[in-house]
């Protein structure tokens, strides 16, 4: 096992050595900020560290494979800003007492939130509404079945794909 | 190698561990239901695996009950995807829209949603209007244009605006806004809402301004400026024209300017939150020219100018303070 981590890294290794220059300026380029740009470098090849070596060893375009998961990692970016954004303006709109939550608290509804609409936004819509309704809304089915106008059974496999989908995003879609 | 197969559960596990969560929380579950949940659970370890992991994942959603947090996620989830809309309950979708429109045009985040033109935090746009005037929209502005049967007419719904005005004799060029309106026929001016008033100010020619509460209009002349506010009568002030549009080359001129004013301008630019306590900074004034498109690096140079600490706990969140 050990062995195997330690081919892993060696594969990062080569691939950090012979891309990562090449990759922080294409996100300078992209970013306009040579900090964010060095920070998203790093982002990016830590990402790499959870492949299996046989997968990064038969890399056939090792920059296409980089520059899309740096890609993903800016959109991921910018929606958490978004999600940001949108969180204090409600929470200037209502008044809300922000400074009751700390730094960290903040953080980490950002970050939950980020993951959660990452979920929701790519689900289909039927079982995306069913969902968001029974978790969101705490509608009962039944509930559920009046609004969407379709039979309870329905609902529940709506549900039921919905959470397949966030499983699949979480635990990955090979498991 | 082959261990990882072993134990954690294929699609199929990860199936029915989610209908069996679905169906646990059903108001009709029956002893029947349970049993065969026990059943399951008992005949291999994966399926326990697969079960642990989907309550896992139903409590991550907890935190986004709470009610500001459950309204953020609705404001950046987009609406029901177009593509998967048929043509023919397209324009159904339409209506619904319309009336939804109809039934929310009195609360301002969706009007500003459904505006012609907005610009973000930070952002700023010039848009060429179809008789060539322009309007430069500043940071978190947003409009609507109306340009038909020769009526030029802008609604300014929230923000600052520059306008340069084409000339046409025929057709004055309106910006209106809920405290009133300016009137020009070819001219620079700009139109600013905050906090339920309106300010008009003219850098070329002239400009009727009127407010639409009392009804009242003055007549502005290059330099000069007016507050449209309900109840107010308008009046006339001597202003900068090149201080006031400054904020059109992202720059800000501060003349002994109170810090907590200039916080408050920096923060219309500013993507995070800027948290101050206005009557602790009392007594503390600026000048100078600052820049407004890198307010971070602006705010690193307030802290270096003047006797505050600025500490940003995350991009999003600044905390300003007096120095002790």
């Amino acid at each position: 096992m050990s062995a195997n981590e330690l081919a892993l890294q060696q594969a990062v290794k080569h691939l950090y050595t012979h891309h990562h220059q090449w990759l922080r300026h294409w996100l300078r380029r992209k970013l306009g900020c040579g900090e964010l740009a060095s920070d998203m470098v790093q982002d990016t090849f830590c990402r790499l560290l959870s492949l299996s070596r046989a997968d990064l060893e038969a890399l056939q375009t090792p920059r296409a494979y980089l520059t899309t998961i740096a890609t993903r990692l800016m959109i991921d970016r910018s929606r958490r800003q978004k999600i940001e954004q949108a969180y204090l303006d409600i929470l200037a709109l209502t008044h809300a007492d922000h400074y009751a939550v700390s730094p960290e608290q903040h953080w980490e509804v950002i970050e939950t939130l980020t993951l959660i609409a990452g979920m929701l936004e790519s689900m289909p819509d039927k079982p995306r509404q069913a969902f968001m309704l029974s978790r969101l809304e705490n509608l009962t089915y039944l509930e559920i079945s009046q609004v969407l106008g379709v039979s309870v059974s329905m609902v529940k496999q709506y549900i039921a794909r919905a959470m397949v989908h966030c499983h699949h995003i979480i635990h990955g879609e090979n498991a | 190698m082959m261990q990882s197969t072993t134990t954690s559960p294929n699609a199929d596990i990860i199936l029915q561990a989610a209908e069996w969560h679905t169906q646990l929380q059903a108001d009709d579950v029956s002893d029947v239901d349970r049993d065969g949940f026990a059943q399951w659970m008992a005949a291999d370890a994966r399926h326990a695996t697969a079960y642990v992991q989907m309550e896992k994942l139903w409590t991550r959603f907890d935190q986004v009950q709470e009610t500001p947090v459950k309204h953020a996620l609705q404001a950046v989830l987009k609406p029901v995807r177009r593509k998967r809309v048929k043509a023919a309950t397209a324009a159904f979708c339409l209506l619904g829209v319309m009336l939804a429109g109809v039934m929310a045009a009195n609360t301002l985040p969706v009007r500003i949603l459904l505006a012609d033109a907005h610009t973000g935090i930070g952002e700023q746009r010039t848009l060429e209007l179809a008789d060539h005037s322009r309007v430069t929209l500043d940071t978190h502005t947003a409009v609507n244009i109306q340009f038909s049967a020769g009526q030029r007419h802008i609604e300014l719904l929230q923000g600052n605006i520059l306008l340069q005005v084409a000339k046409d004799k025929q057709h004055p060029f309106i910006v209106e806004t809920a405290e009133g309106t300016a009137r020009a026929l070819g001219t620079q001016f700009t139109v600013r809402r905050q906090h339920q008033a309106t300010q008009v100010m003219v850098i070329e020619s002239r400009v009727e301004a009127c407010a639409v509460q009392p009804r009242a209009c003055v007549t502005l002349s290059p330099g000069e400026s007016t507050h449209l506010q309900p109840g107010m009568t308008p009046r006339t002030t001597l202003v900068d024209p090149q201080v006031e549009a400054a904020w059109t080359h992202f720059k800000l001129v501060a003349d002994h300017m109170p810090l907590p004013q200039l916080l408050n301008e920096l923060q219309r630019y500013h993507a995070g939150h800027l948290s101050f306590d206005e009557s602790a900074l009392e007594g503390i004034y600026v000048s100078g020219v600052f820049a407004l498109n890198n307010t971070t690096q602006t705010l690193g140079m307030l802290a270096r100018t003047t006797p505050v600490t600025i500490t940003p706990y995350t991009p999003w969140l600044t905390v300003v303070r007096p120095e002790k």
